[in-house]
C-alpha cells in the first residue's frame, strides 16, 4: 500500500484570543485531533463538509502551509508540509495548489488579470522566452473556453465572477499540480455557472490526474463532485466514507441531520417533518469534553458526554460515534 | 381562487448613471395571492432585490421609479404620502432586508429590542409588549426563553428567526423577505425556511420572498416567478415550473442545480447582461439554445399560457 | 481538451498601458481639486526655479543679494514690486529665492521622511512578530521625542546647509507617516490576494512591494503632502526665531528680518505679506492635493484595496 498523498495525523490547531492587561487569554481549538487521508493511488475528490466553525478552512490553510499545526502532523507524500516549504517551497507549490472562495478579492485590483497568469508562468518556470510564455497562457485559456481577446488586458472588476474563477482554473492547468485544495469555489457564483465550473474541475481531475480536497457546506455540491466525503463538527471528524453511500445511508447522527436538512429542487420531495422547538440549539454549544455533537444529538448517551469517540470502522465507513462501537 | 393582496402593475425601476439609465427593473407585473408564499428567483443582476425595494418605496437616488403601480389591498403604495407609507411598512407589510440578522444590537437583550420595535409603533404597556413578543416568537417556533438572551448567545439561524418574529409583532398581512437564508448553514437554513412555511400554514400569512437558491423555493414556495435581466421570464406554481419549465432560461436554471437526487447537470453558457445595455429583443437570446430569428428583434411579453402559468418567450404559445 | 466556450463578452478593447501610468493618469483625472492643487504647486516650483532668469532680467544683471542695489526701504514700485528691504535689496527677488529654498527643504525632507516611513511601515506591518515590535518601538520612541529643542540645539551649534537640515527634519517627521501607513498595511495584509500571492510562492519582499505597496499609493501621497508642509513649517519656525545661517534665505528668514525690522509697525506690510502669502499658497496647494486624493479614494478606498 503506497503512502497516502495527503495525511493529517491527530492534528490540533489552537488559536489564542483575547488577552491583555490582567485578562486571561482563551484558547480556542479550531481543530481537535483530526485524522484525514487522501489516497495516492488514483485521483479522488474528497469533500470536506461542515458548518462554519467546523475547522474546514483551517485545514485548507494547514495544507497550504499558511499556518502550522499546534500538534500533530500534516504530511504530503510522507513529508511534513513545513519540511517541504523549508527545503524547496516552489517544489511544494508546484504539487499543491489552491482555489479560493471569492473570485473577486483574490485578484489585486491594481493589476490587470494577465498578471495572474504571466506571473505564474514566470514563478513556475513554465516557459523560457516571452513568446513561449504567451503560447502557454493562450493555450491554457483556450482549453478552458476563455477567449483571450476578451479577457486579457482587463481589470478584475471588468470580468464576471465566473470568468475570474475560470481564469484560476487556467492557472491550475498550467501548473499541473497533483493536489488542489478548493475552498468553496462556487459559493459566490451564480447557480447557472456553478455546474460549468464543477464540470471543468472534474475534467481537470481526469486530464491532469489530480486529486482535490473540496471544502463546502453544500451537500448537493459535495454529492456532485466528490468521491469521498468527510463530515466535520467543531474541529473533529464525525464520519467519512464514500460520498454516495454516505449521503444515501448516513450513519452518524450529525450526518443524518445534515442529510435531512438538504433542500432539494424537487417540489415533490419536500421536507415532511415539522419545525421542532429545540432550545438546546441555542448557540452551537461547543463542549469541552466528550463528543462534539452531544449537545444536539437525539441519541446521546452518558458516555458521549464524558469522552470523545474515536473513529470506528463500519462497512468501509469510519464513524466517530459510540452507537457504532 | 384566493384574493390578491398585492398587485404589481408594470413596475419600472431605473438608476441614473453617467452612461445613461440602468433599467434594473422593467415592466414587471405580478400578483401575490392571500395565504401563499410567492418566491422570486433569479441570479445576480436580475433585479429581484431592486424589485422588492421598488415595491416598498425604498429606492433612493440615483434610483427612481418612472412608471408602475403597486396595489396593496387596492391602495397604490407608490402614491401614498411618506408618513402613511411608513405606517404601512410595519403594520400591514413587514420587510426583512438582506443580512438583517446582523442588525441586532449585540449588547441589548432580545426582549428589549423587540419591545422597542413594538413601542415605536403602538402605545402599549411593557407587559403587553412582552406578550406580543412571545406570541411572535412562537410563530417562528422559538421559545419565550429567547427573550432574556443576548444576540451573541444565539446562532445565526435563531437570530434570523428572531428578526422574522420582530417583523410579525404588529400582525402584518404580508411579509417580504430578501434573501432570508443566504448566509446560513444548511441546518439553520432548514429551520428558517420551515418557520416561514409555518407563517403560511398555521397563521394564514402571505409571504413574498426573494432568494437565488432555487432549492429554497422548491421546498416552501407555492408559486415562483423567475426573473432575468429586469423582467419576469416565467411564473407558475412551483411544481409546474420546476418539473416542466417552459422558458428556456428557466429550463437552463433549473437544469443547472446539482442535487443529491440527480445525476449530471448543465449550466448556461455566457454572461449575465448588464442593466446599462440589455441585449436587443428578448434579453436572453444571446445565451438561448433555441433562439429563433425573431428573438433578437422583439422582446416577447409575459403572456398567460394555461392555469395561472405565464411565460415570456416567442416559442411558448398560449394554450387555445 | 476544449471546454464550453463563453458567449461574446464586452466589446471595447482597453488601452494597453502599464499599471503605473494608469495609476498616474487616474490620479490626475481623479478630481478637480487635485488638479488645482498640483497645478498650483507646480507653478510655485516653476516660479522659484526660474528665479535666476527672472531676476537677471528684472534687475538687469545686478545680484539680488547685493547690498545697496536699490534705495533702501523703498515702497512698492514698478522696479521693485514689493519694495526693498533695509539693505536696499529687492524684496521680490528675495522672496522667490526664499520660496525656492523652503520648497526644496520641504520636498527633500518630506520625500526622505516618506520613503523611510513607507519602508519601515511595510516591513514591520507585514512581517509582524519581533521585527514589527522592534520597528514599532523605534517609531514611537522618535515620535514622542521633543523635536523642537533638539532641532534648536542642532541649528544653534552645527552649520546648517540644505542637506543636513533636510536630514534632521526628515528624521523627526518620518514616524508619523509610518504609523499611519503601518495601520493600513496591517489591514491590507489580510486581503485574499495577499494570501493568494503567498500560496503562489511569492516571498515576503515580493508581496510587500508587489501586492501591498501599489494599494498604499493614496496614503503615501497624502503622507507625503503632510510631511512636506510639516517640514516647511518646521524650518520656517526655526528661522523665525533666528536659528540657522543668516545667509541662506528662506521664507522663515524673510519673516525673521521683517520682524527684526519691525515691518508691521512701520507700515511696510508687503515685507510680511510676501512670505506669508507664499506659505499660504504652498499650504493650500498641498491641502488641495490631499483633499483631492481623499475625495477620489476614500469611499472608493474599498474599491482600490479590494474590500
Amino acid at each position: 500500500m503506497t503512502e497516502p498523498l495527503l495525511e493529517l495525523k491527530d492534528v490540533r490547531k489552537e488559536f489564542r484570543i483575547g488577552g491583555g492587561l490582567g485578562i486571561r487569554r482563551r484558547t480556542v481549538a479550531a481543530l481537535d485531533g483530526v485524522f484525514l487521508s487522501i489516497s495516492a493511488e488514483e485521483p479522488t475528490v474528497t469533500a470536506l463538509v461542515g458548518e462554519s466553525g467546523s475547522g474546514k478552512t483551517t485545514i485548507a490553510r494547514l495544507v497550504m502551509g499558511l499556518v502550522e499545526p499546534s500538534s500533530g502532523e500534516v504530511l504530503y507524500q510522507g513529508r511534513s508540509v513545513r519540511d517541504w516549504i523549508n527545503s524547496d517551497e516552489m517544489a511544494y507549490r508546484r504539487q499543491v495548489q489552491m482555489i479560493f472562495q471569492d473570485p473577486y478579492s483574490t485578484y489585486n485590483p491594481f493589476y490587470r488579470v494577465d498578471r495572474v497568469l504571466f506571473s505564474t508562468v514566470k514563478k513556475f518556470n513554465l516557459a523560457s522566452t516571452k513568446e513561449e510564455a504567451q503560447q502557454v497562457v493562450l493555450a491554457s485559456m483556450r482549453a478552458m473556453g476563455l477567449r483571450p481577446e476578451y479577457i486579457l488586458g482587463r481589470y478584475p472588476h471588468q470580468l464576471s465572477g465566473g470568468e475570474r474563477q475560470r481564469l484560476m482554473l487556467c492557472r491550475i492547468l498550467m501548473i499541473k499540480p497533483r493536489l488542489i485544495v478548493a475552498d468553496e469555489p462556487v459559493s459566490m457564483l451564480d447557480a447557472s455557472l456553478r455546474s460549468i465550473f464543477l464540470d471543468n474541475l472534474l475534467q481537470l481531475k481526469e486530464s491532469l490526474q489530480l486529486s482535490c480536497l473540496y471544502i463546502t457546506h453544500d451537500m448537493n455540491i459535495a454529492h456532485y463532485v466528490a468521491d469521498d466525503l468527510v463530515v466535520m463538527v467543531h474541529g473533529s471528524v464525525m464520519e467519512r466514507g464514500d460520498a454516495r453511500s454516505l449521503i444515501n445511508e448516513p450513519m452518524h447522527p450529525y450526518t443524518q441531520l445534515l442529510v435531512a436538512s438538504i433542500p432539494t429542487p424537487d417540489p415533490r420531495k419536500r421536507w415532511q417533518d415539522r419545525l421542532e422547538l429545540n432550545v438546546s440549539t441555542l448557540k452551537e454549544l461547543k463542549p469541552e469534553v466528550g463528543c462534539k455533537f452531544s449537545p444536539r444529538c437525539p441519541h446521546v448517551m452518558s458516555v458521549c458526554r464524558e469522552k470523545a469517540p474515536p473513529l470506528f470502522d463500519r462497512k468501509g465507513r469510519r464513524v466517530a460515534c459510540f452507537l457504532y462501537e | 381562487m384566493q384574493p390578491t393582496i398585492l398587485e404589481i402593475e408594470d413596475l419600472h425601476v431605473y438608476y441614473k448613471t453617467v452612461a445613461g439609465d440602468a433599467r434594473s427593473v422593467e415592466g414587471v407585473s405580478l400578483s401575490v395571492h392571500a395565504n401563499e408564499i410567492l418566491g422570486i428567483a433569479g441570479e445576480s443582476g436580475c433585479g429581484k432585490s431592486t424589485l422588492v425595494d421598488g415595491i416598498l418605496r425604498l429606492i433612493k437616488p440615483p434610483g427612481y421609479v418612472p412608471k408602475g403601480r403597486v396595489l396593496f389591498k387596492g391602495v397604490d403604495l407608490l402614491q401614498l404620502p411618506k408618513a402613511t407609507m411608513r405606517e404601512y411598512r410595519w403594520r400591514d407589510i413587514s420587510y426583512i432586508p438582506q443580512g438583517s440578522m446582523n442588525s441586532l444590537n449585540p449588547v441589548i437583550r432580545i426582549e428589549e429590542q423587540m419591545g422597542d420595535a413594538v413601542l415605536a409603533h403602538v402605545k402599549v404597556g411593557k407587559r403587553e409588549a412582552s406578550q406580543m413578543a412571545i406570541s411572535a416568537l412562537a410563530k417562528v417556533g422559538l421559545p419565550g426563553d429567547v427573550l432574556r438572551m443576548f444576540p451573541h448567545q444565539l446562532s445565526g439561524g435563531m437570530k434570523q428567526r428572531v428578526i422574522i418574529a420582530m417583523s410579525l409583532l404588529l400582525n402584518p398581512s404580508l411579509v417580504i423577505a430578501d434573501e432570508p437564508v443566504t448566509a446560513l448553514d444548511v441546518v439553520a437554513q432548514k429551520a428558517v425556511l420551515q418557520s416561514i412555511a409555518r407563517l403560511r400554514d398555521d397563521y394564514g400569512m402571505t409571504v413574498l420572498f426573494v432568494a437565488h437558491d432555487m432549492a429554497a423555493h422548491a421546498e416552501i414556495a407555492d408559486r415562483v416567478a423567475i426573473m432575468y435581466a429586469g423582467e419576469v421570464s416565467e411564473i407558475g406554481s412551483v411544481s409546474d415550473v420546476f418539473i416542466e419549465p417552459l422558458h428556456p432560461y428557466a429550463q437552463g436554471l433549473i437544469g443547472s442545480i446539482p442535487s443529491v437526487d440527480r445525476g449530471s447537470v448543465k449550466g448556461i453558457p455566457g454572461l449575465a447582461p448588464n442593466a446599462l445595455e440589455w441585449p436587443s429583443g428578448c434579453r436572453f437570446h444571446p445565451r438561448c439554445p433555441v433562439a429563433i430569428d425573431v428573438c433578437p428583434k422583439e422582446n416577447p411579453p409575459l403572456i398567460p399560457i394555461r392555469d395561472g402559468r405565464y411565460a415570456a418567450c416567442h416559442l411558448v404559445k398560449a394554450d387555445a | 481538451m476544449t471546454m464550453m466556450a463563453d458567449a461574446p463578452g464586452e466589446v471595447a478593447a482597453p488601452v494597453r498601458a502599464g499599471p503605473l501610468w494608469r495609476a498616474t493618469t487616474a490620479i490626475w483625472r481623479a478630481s478637480p481639486r487635485l488638479k488645482l492643487g498640483l497645478t498650483l504647486l507646480l507653478l510655485l516650483l516653476a516660479l522659484s526655479f526660474l528665479e535666476p532668469i527672472i531676476t537677471h532680467l528684472r534687475l538687469e544683471g545686478r545680484g539680488p543679494t547685493e547690498l545697496g542695489t536699490f534705495p533702501r526701504l523703498a515702497s512698492a514700485s514698478l522696479q521693485n514690486p514689493l519694495g526693498t528691504d533695509v539693505f536696499g535689496r529687492d524684496l521680490l527677488a528675495l522672496l522667490m529665492i526664499g520660496l525656492r529654498f523652503s520648497l526644496m527643504v520641504g520636498l527633500i525632507a518630506g520625500g526622505l521622511a516618506t520613503a523611510v516611513a513607507v519602508f519601515v511601515a511595510l516591513l514591520g506591518g507585514y512581517s509582524g512578530g519581533r521585527i514589527d515590535y522592534l520597528l514599532n518601538t523605534v517609531t514611537n520612541a522618535i515620535l514622542v521625542t521633543p523635536s523642537l529643542p533638539i532641532l534648536m540645539a542642532v541649528a544653534a551649534f552645527v552649520p546648517i546647509d540644505l542637506v543636513l537640515l533636510a536630514l534632521v527634519l526628515a528624521f523627526f517627521s518620518w514616524p508619523l507617516g509610518a504609523r499611519i501607513i503601518r495601520a493600513q498595511v496591517l489591514s491590507l495584509r489580510e486581503r485574499p490576494y495577499v494570501e493568494f500571492a503567498r500560496v503562489s510562492g511569492f516571498g515576503r519582499f515580493g508581496i510587500m512591494f508587489g501586492e501591498i505597496l501599489p494599494n498604499l499609493v493614496p496614503f503615501i501621497i497624502v503622507g507625503f503632502s503632510y510631511a512636506v508642509i510639516g517640514n516647511i513649517l518646521a524650518e520656517t519656525g526655526l528661522r523665525l526665531i533666528g536659528l540657522g545661517p543668516g545667509d541662506v534665505i528662506s521664507l522663515g528668514l524673510l519673516l525673521n528680518w521683517a520682524m527684526t525690522f519691525g515691518a508691521l509697525a512701520q507700515g511696510r506690510y508687503l515685507m510680511v505679506l510676501g512670505p506669508t502669502v507664499c506659505l499660504l499658497l504652498i499650504f493650500i496647494a498641498l491641502s488641495l492635493i490631499n483633499v483631492g486624493i481623499e475625495e477620489r479614494f476614500n469611499p472608493r478606498l474599498k474599491g482600490v484595496t479590494g474590500n
